[in-house]
């Protein structure tokens, strides 16, 4: 008894941790542009432990994200006083040999006044990192204007590009309008590039070449 | 190419790719019903958003579609997570006032919020090196998995391998 009831489920085991790792492998992978949705499809159907398994690997990645502030005061406290944290240089300067000026702005809510408003502004040449109460973060590109409205500061209005890397909430979502448009919060990471009247917006991660 | 694109240009992507995405949310969410229902989400957002031209337009419907299901796992969790604190309470309630009870299940969930917060920090901190700076600079500064590896000195490779050590032990965190 002992001896059939062991190995089996140490197999049941062996084979659970075997297809989470593969929902690993598939939740990684999703950040990539070029991420395989037809794949991913065909992993998913072929057995309904699949899903399962991902819903677990997709809900452990949103516990992280929602407590991703607490976790990182309590990992790094002093690091956080002495040295604020700031994000390499995006692909806008990437190339171009621009002396990069960074400033870091912590937006806070306003207790006061029902409209809270702030703007930021970037000279050519300078980009700014925008910190929101929620743990959202913003990389303003050179030359371009954002004004970050509303109590839950989720209402913005962008002229020129930004690379935004927003906490997703589902009860307040985020609102972008850029050039005529009106971008909602797309989950996670994206960037808003406009030049000559056109927006587009590139979801996910951008892969920096070097 | 991706800047011909109007809001006209997502409705045509929606239109050739319907089908396919009511295939993978099925499949996704295992239920042919809750896809439907997630496609016509889909469908609004894409309509009442005007949103303009997107880089690839597939990739943001299923993106889009990705997010929704995620919502309403979420969704599914916290009820889940309120009714657990509700029938705990239940147990020695000696209050049949639904707005104290209310209360304690907020401090209870409070509770269980700072524990999580305290089991994944912990579990942070105990991660092998390697893992332990691969997480930290991908999920809370906030990285890229290619900007990761650029600051580690490793292949985006190792970073993926990084990342699964530690999601593994923050899994175990949070289960035992």
């Amino acid at each position: 008894m002992w001896s059939r009831q062991g190995p089996g489920l140490q197999w049941c085991r062996t084979m659970s941790d075997a297809i989470f790792d593969q929902a690993l492998a598939w939740h990684h992978k999703q950040e990539d542009d070029d991420f395989d949705w037809d794949g991913f499809t065909v992993w998913l159907e072929a057995d309904p432990a699949h899903r399962l398994a991902f819903d677990e690997v997709a809900l452990l990645d949103a516990r992280i994200d929602d407590h991703r502030d607490q976790i990182d005061a309590i990992l790094s406290p002093t690091a956080q006083a002495h040295q604020p944290y700031v994000r390499p240089a995006r692909k806008w300067l990437a190339g171009g040999g621009i002396a990069a000026a960074l400033a870091l702005a912590i937006g806070l809510p306003m207790l006061s006044g029902k409209d809270p408003v702030q703007d930021y502004r970037t000279a050519a040449g300078q980009t700014q990192q925008i910190a929101l109460a929620d743990g959202s973060r913003i990389a303003l590109a050179p030359f371009s204007h954002l004004r970050v409205a509303g109590e839950d500061q989720n209402d913005m209005q962008l002229e020129g590009s930004a690379y935004f890397d927003i906490r997703h909430r589902p009860e307040r979502p985020m609102t972008i309008r850029a050039g005529g448009q009106q971008i909602y919060d797309i989950g996670t990471r994206f960037d808003i590039l406009q030049s000559a009247g056109t927006v587009r917006v590139a979801v996910a991660e951008v892969s920096c070449a070097g | 190419m991706a800047d011909m694109q109007g809001p006209q240009g997502l409705e045509q992507i929606y239109t050739e790719h319907r089908a396919g995405l009511l295939r993978f949310l099925t499949a996704r969410t295992g239920s042919a019903a809750e896809a439907e229902d997630i496609v016509q989400e889909v469908w609004l957002r894409l309509r009442g958003g005007g949103i303009g031209p997107v880089d690839n337009g597939r990739a943001y419907l299923y993106r889009i579609a990705q997010n929704l299901v995620l919502d309403r796992l979420r969704a599914r969790r916290r009820r889940e997570q309120r009714d657990r604190a509700w029938t705990q309470l239940e147990m020695g309630a000696s209050d049949h006032d639904e707005e104290a009870r209310d209360t304690r299940a907020n401090a209870q969930e409070a509770l269980e919020e700072r524990e999580e917060v305290a089991r994944l920090t912990s579990a942070i901190a105990n991660l092998p090196e390697g893992a332990r700076r691969a997480f930290q600079l991908h999920k809370i500064d906030g990285l890229s998995h290619g900007e990761v590896a650029e600051r580690l000195g490793i292949s985006r490779s190792g970073v993926e391998k990084h990342m699964a050590v530690a999601m593994k032990y923050l899994r175990r965190a949070l289960t035992d």
